[in-house]
């Protein structure tokens, strides 16, 4: 089975081919559509049953050897550049093509209910499992050009997608924003690729991981990993690159689960734990990392907290729990940043998955202010979104609790007090983020006349099975930081770590997270279920303050402008400069020549006796010059 | 007898001066023509004068060459003139303009 | 001695005549002749490349014929890995050309004509190896070029096709300088003349005469690229061109500067080369940049496209002149590449305003709707042209980032800054004209999607970008071999030495033996 890893991106391939031409767009019929769902969800799930075979194989070899490549073609050769289509099955990229296939699978399943009413379904599903070819590329990828393949890939599928339905303007524009946002990350990040070849000679990760510490000074290793920390950034929706990511959500919420939430935007975690040796060589970077995700993790927060609208209060919530992985990988503690990132592919695809019951049963309804109560209407997708919640907020036993509480511990161990406090505040913060949709949904008094459907059968399986994993994830993968399944699995790829002992003891770490995320959810619920606290008022009573949260801080706005004026400006001068001066030049030279044309013939007046004239003076001018030169 | 050939130079100078301020200066065809003819052989004259000094009959043989071009052209050119008083009415020179840029 | 190359080129020739002298022939019959013509063409072409052999690396297939032997001056053409591709690319394209302007009512036995001779004198310019005969090539690829657009073109057509041809033969007046004083040379040094390019390739020339040689040749070529800022006949000449003459225009003529370049810039002038090579480098990005900036301002679509050639155009330069394989390789793919990928969006472009009557981007819009096959293959040739992997570009800007980075890592990263400025422009225009709200009833009629025709010539295009981002090492392969040889000449030399040792090629490079006078 390991040899037949290349079936698991090769399956949605070609379910991706099959939808888009014999179901594309010319056969909007809905009957054909729903096979076409059928059939994608189908190959996304046999590449799962790869993978778990793969996996299998896998654990069946001794743990320091679990390092399989299959090698497919050579694809580029040129000088002393060469480059194969290789897949590589370790630990940690087949981690990655679980999660990827299997909540994939689950998302695909959905969205086959969710979908069913659009005309264009074919072509949707046909882009869903072109986007889980290419991510599933991206993480079984053995050298840097093939990764980078899958993750450009996924750039173009996550543009097809939140632009899908693209007679809304809106959508379009959000579609281009995220390409082309991601792309100054990846330019970035092809630039660290390049520097890698040129001092390492080759891109295969082993070649590179093994020749690293001795073939790379300090500042190569620091700028290389800068460069690809910016293609993870943009990627990753962390800052500075993230303004794309709320204005995702336009896309289908399927598309949000699956690529905005549970897997394209972890890419950038997986591409930093990946090159965690270039990382450590150069110190700087891996702080640089550390500070990104806390940054990142408390700005999210915050404006999650402003948000109305369910979906971008999740994103926000997404950028949030990713910059708390990213902190995790920045303090060198990887298998905390893989535990959350599995965690978080499940319950947040639980969570955006309801809120699409939500949409599904409202109408398409997205502002929180017009919900409330939902409870009693839907009250099963009420436990799925409790369970997710609750599990973001770290409620023991749910699968969010094992992963947060253990990346917080290692802050304290780590001897890093002010990233501690600063972990403990955001954990806080998460909390209390995503309990507000929760209560604010479900909860509290009704705000809207509809009558709201709780979705069907049909959606709600895979609901079922991701709150399932969610319930037992944490306690099968990730029971303790150092033993915990997941952790050991994934320590010979990145790495043992150490767990400093710390001035608390773990019990009180335990209890204090615990405590945290408690008092959080209940904070929520006074403030937005209990109706005890106005919180509809609070908008026009601190209008300023209620703005900075819900334009999240006015860094879209910023960026706007930028590039209107500095950006547009300097094109619109270029313009004026290739117009006027460079083709003025242009259209001048022949300007001149023609005028001096003009002048020319005037010196033929038609009159007889100058031409005589001119005669006699060309004649002395020769004579005088063959003369003088003779003499 | 020996004459100085500067005496034969000097009348073809003047010859030749005479005849180049007619082209100049004069504004009917055929006096332009007449001025043309004295320029020739007033160079003939300096040929001949020449050939006499060297001795030689190059300068001789030349002021054939130029008396028969001078005759053919005579012919050409009075041909045009002539159509052209036709045409006009006029041997006026400074009327002949059309070919002007 | 092999008739395969003046087959290929002088092939389209043979459609001229009847077209000119079938009186009777209906519009359609013309048609048909020219495309049968260019796909009999298209055959030979890939016979031509069956016959190459991709482990040699000098010239192959050579065909010589003494035309005026005191002067030095003999028919001479052969094909190497630098030149096999743009062969198969000409003749490829040429079809597509012909499909593409299919419902071109006015004279059009003339511009089928004109599109034959075009290929002949495009496919000659590749082949020669004599330099006066690649000069007569060079320019005989002007005058169809000028009464395609000047005769079938838009609204400034006339300004346009001037323009192209005042420019780009201005251009040329030095480089038959540079040739002819090279065949001086030849007389002098070698004792007999010669317009050989392999005896040229054998001349010692001194430092200061090297420089003058290459700028009076690079200045014809940088004209045709187009390099900035001799760029400014380019967006006129493409925006008023037909679609089939934007395509030809686009796919085929600019490589024919690059391809100067390294024919004989590179090759004959290597000390002068490396000496100007990174101020030619900075040019080069310069272009991408400018031309990618000044394309997000366009608002009308074929301009758009024509600014976004000069920026890609940037990258070939870019990588010609890093002096590395990776760069020279690169550069050659990004020549087919960009052929295929602006040829298809010319095409995309041509079939929207037969459709729309209209280029401006604003007039346009929510087209996806209507015509989803049309908006596909503009999505597709955008997403090559700003080189998403996968895709046929993104190789070739790929290895001519890494070859840059072997000289200038500088302009390397402002070069991959190309990367996103292209996404931008190509994205805003696809949005623009595709996407959005459905048009209005009567905006929407005319409007129909692709029709057989235009598949057929459309599939092909894609197959191919699709075939060579997949497995680039097919043509690699073969383009591999030539750029070593030059890139090691290149790099053999010092720069700054009065006299070059002359013979110095034939010691280094076993394969470039020079033949004898008159045998092939």
């Amino acid at each position: 089975m390991l040899d037949l890893i290349w079936l698991v991106p090769a399956l949605p391939l070609a379910g991706a081919t099959v939808n888009l031409f014999l179901l594309g767009p010319s056969r909007p019929g809905r009957r054909l559509g729903r096979n076409g769902g059928w059939l994608a969800t189908a190959l996304v799930g046999l590449a799962f049953a790869v993978s778990v075979g793969a996996l299998l194989d896998l654990l069946a070899i001794g743990a320091e050897e679990r390092v399989h490549v299959t090698r497919l073609f050579e694809w580029i050769t040129a000088g002393s550049f060469s480059v194969d289509v290789a897949f590589r099955v370790d630990p940690l990229s087949i981690t990655m093509a679980l999660v990827v296939t299997g909540v994939g699978a689950l998302i695909h399943l959905y969205a086959i209910g969710y979908m069913e009413h659009d005309p264009r379904i074919g072509t949707f599903f046909a882009y869903l499992n072109l986007f889980v070819a290419f991510m599933l590329v991206l993480v079984l990828a053995d050298n840097y050009l093939l990764l980078f393949v899958g993750w450009e890939g996924v750039g173009l599928c996550s543009y097809l997608l939140i632009g899908f339905w693209y007679d809304r303007p809106t959508a379009s524009s959000a579609a281009k924003k995220a390409f082309v946002t991601t792309r100054i990350g990846d330019a970035a990040m092809l630039l660290g690729i390049v520097l890698i070849f040129v001092h390492l000679g080759s891109l295969d990760f082993d070649a590179v991981f093994g020749e690293a510490a001795g073939g790379l000074t300090q500042g190569a290793a620091t700028a290389i990993s800068l460069l690809l920390l910016a293609g993870a950034i943009g990627k990753s929706a962390q800052l500075p690159l993230h303004v794309w990511l709320p204005d995702a959500m336009e896309g289908p919420t399927p598309v949000s689960a699956l690529i905005h939430a549970a897997t394209m935007v972890t890419a950038g975690v997986y591409l930093v734990v990946r090159s965690h040796v270039l990382f450590e060589l150069s110190g700087t970077a891996l702080t640089v990392v550390l500070v990104v995700g806390l940054v990142s993790a408390l700005y999210a927060a915050l404006a999650s907290i402003g948000q109305f609208d369910i979906k971008r209060a999740l994103a926000y919530s997404t950028m949030s729990q990713i910059g708390f992985m990213f902190f995790a990988a920045g303090m060198g503690f990887y298998t905390g940043a893989m535990l959350l990132l599995v965690c978080h592919a499940f319950y947040k695809a639980l969570l955006f998955l309801t809120a699409g019951n939500v949409l599904h049963g409202m109408d398409d309804e997205t502002d929180m202010r017009r919900m409330g109560g939902l409870r009693v209407d839907m009250p099963v997708s009420t436990v799925w979104f409790a369970i997710g919640a609750l599990s973001l907020a770290g409620i023991p036993p749910l699968a969010g609790f094992f992963a947060k509480d253990q990346i917080v511990s290692f802050a304290s161990t780590s001897d890093r007090d002010l990233a501690w406090v600063l972990a403990t505040i955001g954990a806080f913060l998460s909390a209390l983020y995503i309990a507000r949709p929760l209560f604010l949904t479900f909860f509290g008094r009704r705000r809207n006349d509809s009558h709201a459907h709780e979705a069907p059968g049909l959606m709600q399986t895979p609901l079922a099975v991701l709150a399932l994993l969610v319930v037992a994830g944490g306690l099968v993968l990730g029971l303790t930081a150092e033993g915990g399944r997941l952790a050991v699995f994934l320590e010979p790829v990145v790495g043992a770590v150490e767990h400093g002992g710390g001035a608390l003891s773990e019990g009180t770490l335990i209890g204090f997270s615990v405590a945290i995320a408690v008092a959080a959810v209940l904070v929520a619920y006074w403030v937005w279920a209990s109706g005890r606290v106005n919180w509809q008022a609070f908008p026009e009573r601190q209008p300023e303050l209620a703005g900075w949260l819900a334009n999240a801080f006015y860094l879209n706005a910023l960026y706007a402008w930028l590039v209107q004026f500095p950006g547009k400006g300097f094109g619109r001068a270029l313009r004026v400069v290739d117009e006027r001066v460079i083709d003025g030049a242009v259209n001048g030279v022949a300007d001149e020549v023609g005028d001096a044309s003009r002048l020319a013939p005037t010196i033929q007046r038609g009159f007889v006796r100058s031409y005589a004239l001119a005669f006699l003076l060309g004649a002395v001018a020769l004579l005088l010059f063959l003369g003088l030169r003779i003499v | 007898m020996t004459t100085p050939i500067s005496y034969f130079l000097v009348v073809s100078a003047m010859l030749f001066s005479i005849g180049t301020i007619g082209v100049l200066v004069r504004k009917n065809a055929l006096i332009i023509f007449m001025s043309v003819e004295l320029q020739l052989n007033a160079v003939n004259l300096a040929l001949v004068a020449f050939s006499r000094m060297h001795n030689e009959l190059d300068g001789q043989v030349l002021a054939f060459f130029s008396m028969v071009v001078a005759a053919a052209e005579v012919v050409v050119g009075l041909a045009i003139i002539v159509t052209v008083y036709r045409r006009r009415r006029s041997a006026s020179v400074d009327d002949l303009t059309v070919l002007r840029g | 001695m092999s008739t395969w190359l003046t087959l290929v080129i002088f092939l389209p020739l043979v459609g001229i005549p009847v077209l000119l002298l079938w009186r009777g022939a209906t519009d359609n019959q013309a048609r048909t002749v020219a495309l049968v013509v260019a796909a009999a063409d298209l055959l030979v072409a890939l016979g031509v490349l069956g016959a190459f052999d991709p482990s040699v690396a000098g010239y192959q297939l050579v065909e010589q014929v003494e035309w005026v032997s005191s002067a030095g001056l003999s028919y001479l053409v052969g094909v190497d890995g630098f030149s096999i591709w743009l062969v198969v690319l000409t003749a490829f394209m040429t079809p597509l050309a012909i499909l593409s302007s299919w419902r071109v009512e006015h004279r059009v036995r003339l511009f089928m004509a004109m599109t034959l001779l075009l290929e002949t004198a495009i496919l000659g310019s590749f082949l020669a190896l004599d330099l006066l005969l690649f000069f007569v090539f060079f320019e005989m690829l002007l005058v169809p070029m000028f009464l395609v657009i000047g005769v079938f073109g838009s609204e400034r057509r006339v300004y346009a096709s001037v323009k192209f041809f005042l420019f780009t033969m201005a251009g040329s007046a030095f480089l038959l300088l540079g040739i002819v004083f090279l065949w001086f040379q030849t007389a002098d040094q070698l004792g007999s003349p010669s317009f050989d390019l392999r005896q040229m390739e054998l001349l010692s020339l001194g430092a200061t005469t090297q420089r003058w040689l290459f700028v009076a040749f690079f200045i014809a070529f940088a004209v045709k690229v187009p390099i900035f800022p001799l760029h400014t006949w380019l967006p006129d000449a493409h925006t008023e061109a037909p679609t089939n003459g934007s395509i030809i225009l686009a796919a085929l003529l600019l490589k024919a500067g690059p391809y100067g370049m390294l024919r004989f810039n590179l090759d004959l002038f290597p000390e002068a080369s490396r000496s100007f090579g990174d101020a030619i480098a900075m040019l080069a990005v310069i272009g991408i940049v400018y031309g990618a900036v000044v394309a997000m301002m366009q608002t009308d679509i074929k301009r758009l496209v024509a600014y976004s050639s000069v920026s890609h155009m940037g990258f070939v330069i870019l990588g010609i002149f890093t002096f590395t394989v990776e760069g020279t390789s690169g550069a050659v793919m990004q020549m087919v590449n960009h052929g295929l990928s602006t040829g298809l969006l010319f095409f995309v472009v041509g079939m929207l305003y037969e459709r729309t009557h209209t280029r401006d981007i604003g007039e346009m819009g929510g087209l996806a709707k209507v015509t989803p096959w049309i908006a596909a293959a503009f999505l597709v040739a955008t997403l090559s042209s700003i080189g998403l992997p996968g895709l046929n570009n993104f190789v070739g800007e790929f290895l001519v980032i890494l070859g840059s980075f072997g000289s200038d890592r500088v302009l390397g990263a402002i070069a991959v800054s190309g990367v996103v400025l292209s996404a931008i422009y190509m994205l805003w225009a696809y949005q623009r004209t595709f996407q959005g709200p459905e048009p209005r009833a009567e905006a929407r009629r005319g409007l129909v999607d692709m029709v057989p025709g235009e598949i057929a010539a459309v599939v092909p295009v894609v197959a191919a970008m699709l075939v060579l981002g997949v497995a680039p090492n097919l043509a690699l392969d073969r383009i591999n071999p030539a750029s070593e040889g030059v890139v090691a000449w290149v790099n053999s030399v010092e720069i700054d030495q009065s006299g070059l040792p002359g013979g110095l090629r034939a010691e280094l490079d076993p394969a470039f033996t020079v033949q004898a006078e008159g045998s092939p």
